[in-house]
């Protein structure tokens, strides 16, 4: 990748620049509001942490029709003196970069990796703009891994409310644990660590301009790291406090660049994900502590209303997508529901099946591959109000052990997953059995 | 009387002795070419849907939606369309040839009628092929979608656009063929019209309702920072 290949202002940028050991990205649209904070932050984790190291923070902006590119610039770190015991040898430059391509996420890091690759840094951090609990030490947490002790991703590791992430909690990362086989408990927390050598791979990819460019991307960096056997780690990073942002942004599209990124890379690392059973813990730096948690308002009935909406009208597209025990199970719980107003509740189990169902469907293209994905949402949103009617009362560990019976239950079932994925059905009652079997094993070679 | 009715009954044995002579022959033939069609139409079948791999194709009719817009969605294999295909264009062959045998004035202007015909109906039958997919694909589009966004009668909404979709193919195809031109573009137009004033209607309704909505509107932005956190 040369310099050529960026738009002309970052290509400038670059001959300004020549080098930098450290890339800091954080992309943008209209975050007006929070950028500066998060740069601040950024710029003093920089300045006291890596003042040795030449650095930079590319701002990648979306065509922000805000100041959020003058924030970024303008910024200023008026306590740094408090923050900082010596005065750092480099300045931490800032770049405010308008990214092209498809708009999104994914388009906005691809633009810093580039950046990163032509000024040969060591490491690169990507963090989100609408974060309100950064504080300096997450920069050192993110970079300190790959710079000191050969780590080439680093994922976050946060506490957050009993009801926030649900994507990531009931299906990404206990789907990614099962088929990968490391407890990378944040695989899309938007904040990551990354080695010179894996902004390299990324790039070498040809599959930008997929789901990946928008909110697929965080997934697909995990799982990329994860399947290629880059030595992966996590940081705990205390509470992850953030604006709301796009508004633009339904959850229905979310849920479709996201399972749809996790699929879309399932038959190319089809040959990894099916020799792994089981999975094992992944390291966990930073010191742990408890932090007040932001409640999350949510509407459960308004969740089931939109499951029995679904049940009503989908039949048709869940019927390609279902096998049909979960066709009639979802079926009996919207009737049930329906009916006598009976208990709601969506068994772990099932949730699974119809989420391997779903990756098969996926992959043997039943229907339009959108379609597939699009109908998911009534499922998701009624395991969720399932979550959230099981754990009214419960407090952050025993949420977590529940959502832990769920990865394993994932494990448990993968063995099926493998068998449809070949065109086979297995027998329900030796799934069991056959998970039981093989031990966790250290599948992952380390990348030379 | 009696040698009257003799010649008559003599020359209605001639009439009909003539006609079989006319007729026996080519309906002997036809019969024959019937018989061979039918053999051959089999065999074809029969060869195509036992040699014919067409996983590309396969492949391609499942992705469109074609398989599942004929119901066979999981069980569809392309040799048997493909099968199915020789089998009725070689009845047909040999249904024309059959009749082009009697060599009369009324089949000779049936055959070229079916022959001037045929490149017309195939691209008819094409076009409304892909019009039935068409529609499908955006009835199940606008279904999913309506169903996301909480939109009321969902399915009344998906056959709406089935139905805009498939009768805009058929008038296509109609004018493929020249056939009730008028009569069909005016009743698609007066199809479209209503459903473009029915639309417009409700949108109407719905935006002068909207200000009632404030409170379920403010909810669901509370609401979306759950969204918001992946």
């Amino acid at each position: 990748m040369t310099s050529a290949d960026l738009p002309a202002e970052a290509a400038s940028c670059l001959q300004r620049l020549g080098k930098s050991d450290i890339v800091i990205g954080v992309p943008s649209y209209n975050n007006g509001r929070t950028i500066a904070h998060v740069v601040r932050a950024a710029h003093a984790g920089l300045s006291k942490y890596y003042g040795q190291y030449t650095s930079v923070i590319i701002n990648s902006d979306g065509g922000s029709t805000d100041d959020t590119r003058e924030k970024v610039l303008g910024t200023a770190v008026e306590d740094s003196h408090l923050l900082m015991l010596r005065t750092p040898l480099s300045p931490v430059h800032r770049l405010s970069l308008p990214y092209h391509g498809i708009p999104g996420k994914g388009s906005a890091f691809r633009l810093v990796f580039r950046m990163a690759e032509a000024l040969n840094a060591k490491a690169c951090a990507v963090i989100d703009s609408d974060l309100r609990s950064i504080t300096p030490e997450w920069i050192d947490l993110l970079l300190r891994p790959v710079l000191h002790a050969s780590y080439d991703f680093v994922a976050p590791y946060y506490h957050r409310h009993k009801y926030d992430g649900t994507i990531t909690n009931s299906i990404v990362y206990p789907l990614t644990r099962s088929l990968y086989g490391q407890r990378v408990r944040q695989p899309i927390g938007g904040d990551f660590g990354l080695s010179g050598r894996l902004v390299r791979r990324y790039l070498e990819r040809d599959d930008w301009e997929t789901d990946v460019a928008r909110f697929g991307i965080d997934i697909w960096l995990t799982t990329i790291a994860l399947a290629e056997g880059y030595r992966v780690c996590q940081s705990f990073l205390g509470a992850k406090l953030h604006d709301a942002k796009d508004p633009g942004a339904d959850l229905t599209a979310m849920l479709n660049q996201v399972t749809g990124s996790v699929f879309q890379l399932l038959p190319e690392y089809r040959h990894v994900w099916q020799s792994i059973a089981g999975s094992r813990p992944v390291d966990l730096f930073g010191f742990r502590y408890d932090v007040g948690l932001e409640p999350v308002a949510v509407n459960v009935q308004r969740m089931i209303a939109a499951f029995l909406q679904g049940c009503e009208n989908l039949e048709e597209v869940w019927n390609l997508a279902l096998g049909e025990d979960q066709l009639r199970a979802w079926s009996e719980l919207g009737k049930r529901h329906q009916g006598n107003g009976a208990v709601f509740h969506v068994e772990d189990e099932l949730w699974v099946r119809t989420i391997h169902d779903f990756a098969c469907a996926w992959r043997e293209h039943r229907i339009e591959r959108g379609h597939i994905l699009r109908s998911l949402t009534p499922l998701y949103l009624a395991r969720v109000a399932s979550f959230v009617l099981d754990t009214v009362e419960d407090d952050g560990p025993r949420v977590e052990d529940k959502i832990e019976n769920l990865c394993l239950c994932f494990e448990r079932l993968k063995p099926e997953l493998v068998a449809a994925w070949s065109g086979r059905r297995i027998a329900r009652g030796k799934v069991t059995d056959e998970a039981r079997a093989p031990e966790p094993q250290a599948h992952v070679e380390v990348k030379q | 009387m009696t040698e009257s009715m003799n010649r008559i009954w003599g020359l209605t044995l001639q009439r009909i002795d003539s006609y079989i002579a006319l007729f026996l022959p080519p309906f002997l033939v036809a019969l024959a070419i019937v018989f061979v069609t039918w053999l051959l139409a089999r065999t074809a079948r029969w060869l195509l849907v036992r040699t014919s791999h067409g996983g590309r194709f396969d492949s391609f009719l499942r992705e469109s939606g074609i398989a599942n817009l004929l119901h066979r969605p999981l069980h569809w294999r392309s040799a048997r369309l493909v099968a199915d295909v020789a089998y009725a264009a070689i009845w047909v062959a040999g249904g024309l040839l059959a009749l082009s045998v009697f060599d009369s004035s009324a089949t000779g202007a049936m055959v070229g009628t079916a022959l001037s015909l045929l490149p017309k109906l195939v691209i008819a039958a094409l076009l409304l092929v892909f019009g039935a997919w068409l529609a499908q694909f955006l009835a199940r589009s606008i279904l999913i979608w309506a169903v996301n966004e909480n939109v009321a009668r969902p399915r009344y909404w998906a056959l709406g656009v089935r139905i805009l979709v498939f009768s805009l193919s058929v008038v296509v195809a109609a004018e493929t063929l020249d056939f009730a031109r008028y009569a069909i573009i005016g009743t698609y137009l007066i199809l479209l019209a209503g459903a473009v004033v029915s639309l417009s209607l409700g949108l109407g309704y719905r935006l002068r309702n909207a200000g009632s909505d404030g409170p379920r509107a403010e909810e669901r932005e509370r609401e979306q920072s759950l969204w918001h956190h992946l």
